[in-house]
This record gives structure tokens, sequence and C-alpha cells, in this order.
């Protein structure tokens, strides 16, 4: 049953605006625990700029580390936004509400992060200037455009211009509603990103239809950038990389882990800034219903990739798959992606009562980002650990303390970066609450009243 | 539209269906009227599928049977029959499924339309046994089982088996309370059928309970087995019948490109009841639109999916790949690619893309249609490339087999087993009526209208 609220206009607002007009305790907390672990990743980043990529884990053959398994999970974590968004506005599902505005968010934060990785990992990132603007282009060495790593660049700065784009014209009605209600320097700077909005019939058609549209759109292309992702390994001709399914399968993952990563960001925002009334439990219901088709799927893909890769009876393939199977520490972390990843998340969330409980949720949202970056680690770090054909030129990758600093420290980048942008926006679209209450409505069902929405057709 | 208040009602510019305005009775009399009477239209649609059926069971044993086992080949258009039938009629119920799951409203007058098909799945069960015995064992031969005991043949027919009549109890499931009310109300003629058949319901909280949460299961249940069987088909029946085609996409290709056509199925079947079954007031423009969007968004992952394999094997280049792409795409198979690549994707995006279109009846339809013959012709492709191959230990296509040219006695199979397949179908609805009393009229409690500022609006109640 849902559980809605009653709450005047003026209510909604003031609830919704106050992680922007006020900082409780908790917040302060949070920069300063945050802010510490950011100054930790920046320092470590600059001390492998200075000392060189050597400090790290990386050593050949295994050159492709935590940093990019940290590249490719905040790839996917950045799928929850538009899955979330995009979908379900253009579904019209009324549960979207409380939710779009964390989510687009998430994917604008995870983007930038999951950027930073590949150009770190470069060793020298200012270099990476000559394959955009290759000074010696008179020697052909342009960038090869068939190649997934020039496709994947433009497909991501393609998706965050888009995700930009899009989370601002859907906040432009809140930013007129801050510029309303502010004075001083955020009065100005609300003028300014408002452009003028006024809640004329026009604009909100325009507003409205901008909205739709950059949904389409950005449909398309959050599925292109996560199989393009798929395609930076797959293109290539090494075992176990090289297959058809990867590219749905880092798709259905990325939302299994994106989707998951949301409902953490939600009981999070329902504690820290008590919107219980507003991501309520029905939110957390429909959010599990839909959690529990997305992780199934992303099962069937997993078992597609591992009894065709089995299915080959390569010797290369089958190295790898020993290397998988039955190497330290593989194997634990195979364990930990079906555990977390599947086990124990969705049969919690085949139940109602499961699905209802916040603390619950949570813990289980938590666990399939466990179990998902370690299936990350378990697809891309043995692929490279028994490439070359010569058992001798095989060595295991051991991570150091540069990289697990970067692991922790890009969580609480993002995390940084969504508390400061609580600060200048509502978490919770305003509008869209607004309106969701002027949709609905209630109907009598025999002796009982039912929650009712306007049809919108 | 004028509404039954005598106010123009309007929902967002588009006129409200009729459905929901109709009263109870005139919804369990609609229901009834095809069990009371079946109608000339109906007997003449029966009898011409009771025909083909005779003359593909004809064709089925003059062609392949009479050439016996020890050949693939001369079996390739039975396998084409399997395929189309499996991803039609099987993958229709799972549209039931999902919009259960999400509870759409709009669905209340299409699910019985999609689940009724699944009355037709003992044709390709039949199908199936004949074709399983034509796979040779696993040993030595590349294939998903790996030398397990019994495989391929007893796991895939227990899935098989598991399947139908897992989808029978879930058709019958979702009759039983209009069974219920046919019992009650269809006449003398009907009522020890139906008595037997609605095995007492009544209509208690208890019994209610007990049927939604059988649907929900059994339905779920399907759903997860009719994923594993395509699976399991795509991998038996296809794959591993062409050396070197190791391609892990394609299994989630095969299904979903069924999900497609089952779509397609449910459109042009909806289409169908609405110009001769007397269902203009339930199949209205709303479930086309829904529809639509969904054969729309099928038609896109069509495109996805072969994308991806295609890609793979085009940046690959290795010589299994060049031969696979030669043998699939490029080669004696490129006419039924392009006609499916024309069909199951260019059509329902051309058409569909157009919101004006997918707002009318005839645009859905249209695609539907054109939908379900690329799926014929992709299954054309596919089988004849797999049944073609002689040496199945083979790592890799050494030689590309010319194209398989059907015969008089393949076109008679395949249309013939498709129409008696429909015709099942058609038998079904004389013992499950259609509409579905229990959903359509359930749905009607959860509509009101409701003043919205200068107009009035529907309201749909969201009781969970």
């Amino acid at each position: 049953m849902q559980e809605r609220h009653s709450h005047s206009n003026e209510r909604i607002i003031r609830d919704l605006l106050r992680p922007v007009t006020q900082t409780s305790m908790m917040n302060w907390v949070g920069f300063i625990v945050l802010g510490a672990l950011v100054t930790a990743f920046l320092f470590v980043i600059a001390w492998m700029f200075y000392w060189g990529i050597g400090v790290s884990g990386l050593s050949r053959p295994n050159m492709w580390g935590f940093m990019i398994v940290n590249f490719v999970f905040w790839i996917g974590i950045s799928h929850a936004g538009v899955m979330i968004s995009a979908i379900l506005r253009l579904t019209q599902a009324e549960w979207r509400r409380p939710v779009t505005r964390a989510a687009e968010v998430m994917t604008m934060f995870s983007l930038v992060t999951a950027m930073i990785f590949p150009f770190i990992h470069t060793g020298r990132p200012w270099r990476t200037l000559y394959w955009v603007f290759p000074y010696d282009f008179w020697r052909g060495i342009w960038p090869d455009v068939r190649s997934a790593l020039v496709m994947d660049p433009s497909a991501v700065f393609t998706y965050l211009t888009g995700t930009i784009l899009f989370v601002y014209v859907t906040t432009i009605p809140d930013f007129a509603l801050l510029r309303d209600r502010s004075t001083g320097w955020r009065h100005g700077l609300y003028r300014v990103l408002a452009l003028g909005f006024k809640g004329e019939e026009r604009q909100w058609k325009i507003q409205i239809i901008s909205g739709f549209l950059l949904a389409a759109i950005m449909l398309s292309i959050f599925v292109s950038v996560h199989s393009i992702v798929s395609w930076d390994f797959a293109f290539s001709l090494d075992p176990v990389w090289h297959s058809t399914v990867w590219a749905p399968y880092f798709v259905i993952g990325a939302v299994h882990s994106g989707v998951s990563a949301v409902v953490t960001l939600m009981a999070i925002m329902r504690w820290m800034f008590k919107f219980d009334d507003y991501i309520r439990h029905e939110h957390f219901d429909a959010i599990g219903r839909l959690l529990v088709v997305v992780g199934t799927t992303w099962m069937w893909f997993f078992l597609l990739d591992i009894f065709f890769d089995l299915w080959r009876q390569d010797p290369a393939d089958d190295a790898i798959m020993h290397i998988r199977f039955f190497e330290w520490p593989y194997p634990l972390l195979l364990a930990f992606v079906w555990i977390f990843g599947y086990f124990i998340p969705v049969p919690i969330w085949a139940f109602r009562r499961f699905r209802r409980n916040i603390k619950l949720m949570f813990w289980a949202s938590i666990m399939v980002n466990i179990g998902m970056w370690a299936e990350r680690y378990w697809l891309v770090i043995p692929g490279l650990q028994a490439k070359y054909q010569w058992t001798f030129d095989w060595t295991a990758y051991r991570p150091g303390p540069v990289e697990i600093t970067l692991v922790v420290g890009s969580f609480a980048f993002v995390g940084f970066l969504l508390l400061l942008f609580a600060k200048l926006i509502p978490p919770v679209p305003v509008w869209d609450e607004l309106e969701g209450k002027h949709l609905a409505a209630e109907i009598q069902v025999g002796k009982r009243t039912v929650p009712a929405i306007v049809r919108e057709f | 539209m004028a509404s039954s208040h005598g106010t123009t009602t309007h929902n967002w510019h588009r006129p409200l269906p009729k459905v929901w305005d109709l009263p109870p009775q005139r919804i369990v009399a609609d229901g009834l009227r095809r069990i009371r009477e079946g109608g000339a239209t109906y007997r003449l649609l029966l009898i011409l599928c009771a025909i083909l059926g005779v003359v593909g069971v004809v064709a089925l044993i003059a062609g392949p049977v009479l050439a016996g086992w020890g050949e693939r080949q001369p079996w390739t258009y039975v396998a084409v029959t399997f395929g189309f039938l499996m991803s039609t009629i099987g993958s229709a119920p799972c549209l039931s499924v999902a919009t259960r799951l999400v509870r759409s409203h709009w669905r209340r007058p299409v699910n019985r339309l999609a689940e009724i098909w699944a009355a037709g799945m003992i044709v390709p069960l039949i199908l199936f046994f004949l074709l399983v015995a034509l796979l040779p064992n696993t040993e030595g031969r590349y294939s998903v089982w790996f030398g397990w005991w019994g495989a391929p043949w007893l796991w895939d027919s227990l899935l098989m088996v598991a399947l139908v009549v897992c989808g029978y109890a879930f058709l019958y499931t979702a009759a039983m309370p209009d069974m219920a009310v046919a019992r009650d109300q269809a006449g003398p003629n009907h009522n020890g059928r139906f008595a037997r058949l609605a095995r007492g319901f009544r209509g208690s909280v208890q019994e209610w309970r007990t049927i939604d949460r059988g649907v929900a299961y059994l339905g779920v249940l399907y759903v997860l087995l009719y994923v594993g069987t395509m699976t399991i088909i795509a991998s038996d029946f296809i794959l591993s019948l062409i050396p070197g085609n190791n391609s892990a996409i394609f299994p989630a290709t095969y299904t979903v490109q069924a999900f497609e056509s089952g779509i397609a199925l449910t459109l042009v079947t909806a289409g169908i009841m609405r110009w001769r079954g007397g269902a203009a007031d339930y199949l209205d423009r709303e479930q086309f639109f829904a529809l639509g969007k969904l054969q729309l968004a099928l038609g896109l992952l069509w495109f996805y999916f072969h994308w991806t394999e295609f890609i793979i094997w085009w940046y690959g280049r290795t010589p299994r790949e060049t031969a696979l792409l030669k043998l699939l795409y490029f080669g004696p198979y490129f006419v039924p690619f392009a006609i499916a690549f024309a069909l199951m994707f260019l059509a329902p995006l051309s058409i569909l893309l157009w919101t004006r279109i997918r707002m009318g009846i005839a645009g859905p339809i249209v695609a539907g249609a054109l939908v379900l013959v690329g799926q014929v012709f992709e299954q054309i492709r596919l089988y004849s490339a797999s049944f073609s191959n002689v040496d199945l230990r083979l790592r890799e296509l050494d030689f590309i087999p010319t194209a398989y040219v059907p015969g008089v006695w393949d076109i008679l199979l395949l249309v013939g087993l498709v129409g008696g397949a429909i015709g099942l179908g058609l038998v079904t609805l004389k013992v499950v009526p259609y509409p579905s009393i229990w959903e359509v009229t359930g749905g009607l409690w959860l509509r009101a209208r409701k003043p919205f500022y200068k107009t009035e609006v529907v309201v749909i109640g969201k009781p969970e």
C-alpha cells in the first residue's frame, strides 16, 4: 500500500529545499571525512605523476589493473541515471519522481570519476593531448578512428554532455524556484541558471518536451557507451575477452550495479535529509522488483559468457579460465560475484516484506556493488595475466597501496561531489514532486479507498 | 468523445478508450458469446486451419519422415517451423507475464490474446521430439554440454516438456475464474464441461489469493523456462551444428527476437480480433499504442544484438569468423538475412518511430505482421545454415555449404503446421473466454473519471 503524504505545496518546497538551505551536523561530518579521503586520492594521483606509474602494482603483462577495473565500474554506475530517469520517464512510471535527480547527478559524477582513471593511467596524462592534436601528423600518427580506444572517449564524453544537458533541463524549474527564494550570490547564480523561467504554459511545454526528447536520445547513448567500453576488450583477439556477448553483458551489469547504487543513495538521502515522506517504502518496493529482473538477466549473461568461454576448448582460453576458477584470489572473487551479486540480494528482493525494509535494501545494494566490482576484476585482470604464449611471461597482478587508495578515494570523490551538489540543488526534484501531488487522486473500490493517479496516456 | 456523464472528456487531447465505460454485464456477455456460438467466420477459419493442419502432417510424413533420420538437411523446414512456432506462440505468453508484473492497466483486454497461444505449444513439442533424434552425441564435437550424461537429448526434452506443461498450466490458471463464470452463465449446454474445468471456483478471498499467486508464480516460471529452453535450442540446434560458431550472444539474440515476434503475434491477433472478432470496444488505441512502443523497443534490440555479434566477428577477422560472416551474413543466406533485417528492424523502426502512426491502430498491426514475416526468413536463414553441415567435429568451417532451396513439401509443411497451431488457438477460444472477464471487470473497478481543473480525466487506482 502506498504511504502518500498530504502536505501543502509550501511544506513540500520547504522540506525538499532543506538540504540547500540548512547544513546539518551529518553534512559536516560527511564533508570532513569524504574531504580527507579525496585529499588522499588527489595526493596519490600527484605522487604517481611525480614518480611515474611504477609506484603502482602495474607490471608487464598486467598493464590494466585496478584503474581500468575502476573505470569500467564507474561507467557501470553511471548507467543508473539514464536507466531510472529516461526509461521511467518515457514509461511514465509514477515512482520515478523522488529518485530521478539523484540518479542523474550520480551519472554525471561517476562519469567524471570514470574518466579520471584512463587519464591518470597513461602515466603522463598531459601527453594524451598528442593523441587528439598529433603534432607529428606528417608521420601518419593520427588516432585510428576505427579503434575502440578512440570510440570510447567519444562515447563517454557524448554521454557526459548529454547527461549534463539532461540534468540541466530537468532542473530549470527548480532553479527558478531557488532564484525566487534566495538572496545574494545564490540569487545571481540561480537567476542565470533559470534562464528566465517563469512557469508559463509555453515554458512548461518546452521543458517537458525537451526532457522527453533528451531522455529518448540518452537511451541510445546509454546503450552505446557501455557497449563501446566492452569493445575496448572484445575487439582485441585476447583470449576470453574476444566475446560477442560482452556488450549487452556489460550493459546489463552496469544497470544492475547502477540501479543498486541508486537504492544506496535513496536510503542515505532518506536518513540524512529526513525525506521519509518523499522517499517511501513503495519506492524501494518498485525499484526492488525492477532489480529482480535486472539481476536475473545479468546472471543469464554471466552464465552465457562462462559457458561459451569453456565451449571453445582453446588452450589459451582454458589457461585463463583455469586462473579464473582455481588460482588465488579469483575463486574468492567469483564467490563474491555469485553470493553478493546475485544469491543474497535477489532472493531478498523477491519478497515484498524485505523490499520494504530500507536497512535490508541498503545493505543488499551495497553487496551488489561489492559483487559487481569483483566481477569487473574477475573479467578484466586474468585476461592479461596469461595473455602471452610463453608461460614465463605470465605473472599475477598485485595491487599496491596506491591503487587501493585510488579505489577508496574514487568512492569518496563521488560522495563528496554529491554532497556538494545537494548544497546547491535540491536532491529530490521539487517541481516533479509537486506535479506528482497534482496528479495524485483517490478512488473508492467497495469499502476501500485506493490511491490513484491521473492516467497520462 | 462524449463520456457517460454527458461531458466532453479528453485525456491529453486523446479520446479515451470505450472499454472502461462498458457495464460489467456487457463484458460477461461478450466473454461468453464465442463460447455459446462461434459464428460463421470463426467456423470458416477453423475449417481452413484444420485443412492446413492435415496438409502439414501429410507433408511432414511425405517429406522428412520418409527420408528418415539419417541426414539432417531434409528436416530443415521442420526445424524452421519449430523455430518459428517457438519464437511466436511460445513467446506470446511472456508478454502477458511481463505486463502483469509491471501492473499495466492497458494489458487487461490484451493478456488473454497472448496467453491463448500457449494452447498451440503441443505442435512445436511434437516437432521437437522428431528433431531431437537428429542431434548427434556431444562427444568429440563442440557444444555447451561438455559430455554430460544424457546430453543433449534428455535435458533438452525435459526442458521442453516442462515449458509446454507450464504454458498449459499458466493458461488454465489464468482462465479459471472465467470458466467459473461460464459454468454459471453460459447456459445448460456448457454447464458440465465448465463445472469440471472451474474445479469448484466460487470466488472466495482465499481462492482469489490462490489464483493471483498461481498466475504470478506460473507466469514467472514460464518465462524462466522459456529463456532456458530458447538458450538450449539456440545452442543445440543452431550453434553446435555450425563448426566454429561459438557466439556467446546468440542464445540471447535468439530469445530477444522471439520476444519481438511474440509481441508481433499479439498485435496481429489483436488486430484480427478487433476487425472480425467483435472486440473493437476492448482493443483500442491505448492497447495498440502500448504494444507498438514495445514492438519498437524490441525491434531496436534486434538490431543491437545482431550488430554486437557482427562487429566482433568483423573486427576479429580470424578465419573462423570470416567463414561465419560468409555463411550467415554475406554468402548463401544473404537474401534471407536482408529480408529479416528489413522486416524485423527497418520496418518497425520506420513505421513506429512516428508517434502519430503509433497512436493509430493500423500502423502497429502492419509492423507486427511484417515482423512475423521477417521471423520466418530469419528462421530459414538460421536453420538452413545449421542443418547443411555434415562434419560437426571440425574446429571451424572449411567450406561454405550452398544454400538449401526448399521443395514443395517443405513449403506445405511450414504453412500447414503453422496453420494447425493457429487452429489450436482458435479451438481454445471456445473454452477460454475472450476478453478475460475477471481482468477487464477488475480494471473497471480501478478506473474512475474525475474532474481535473477545466476538464475530466481518467484516474487509475494503484492498490499496491
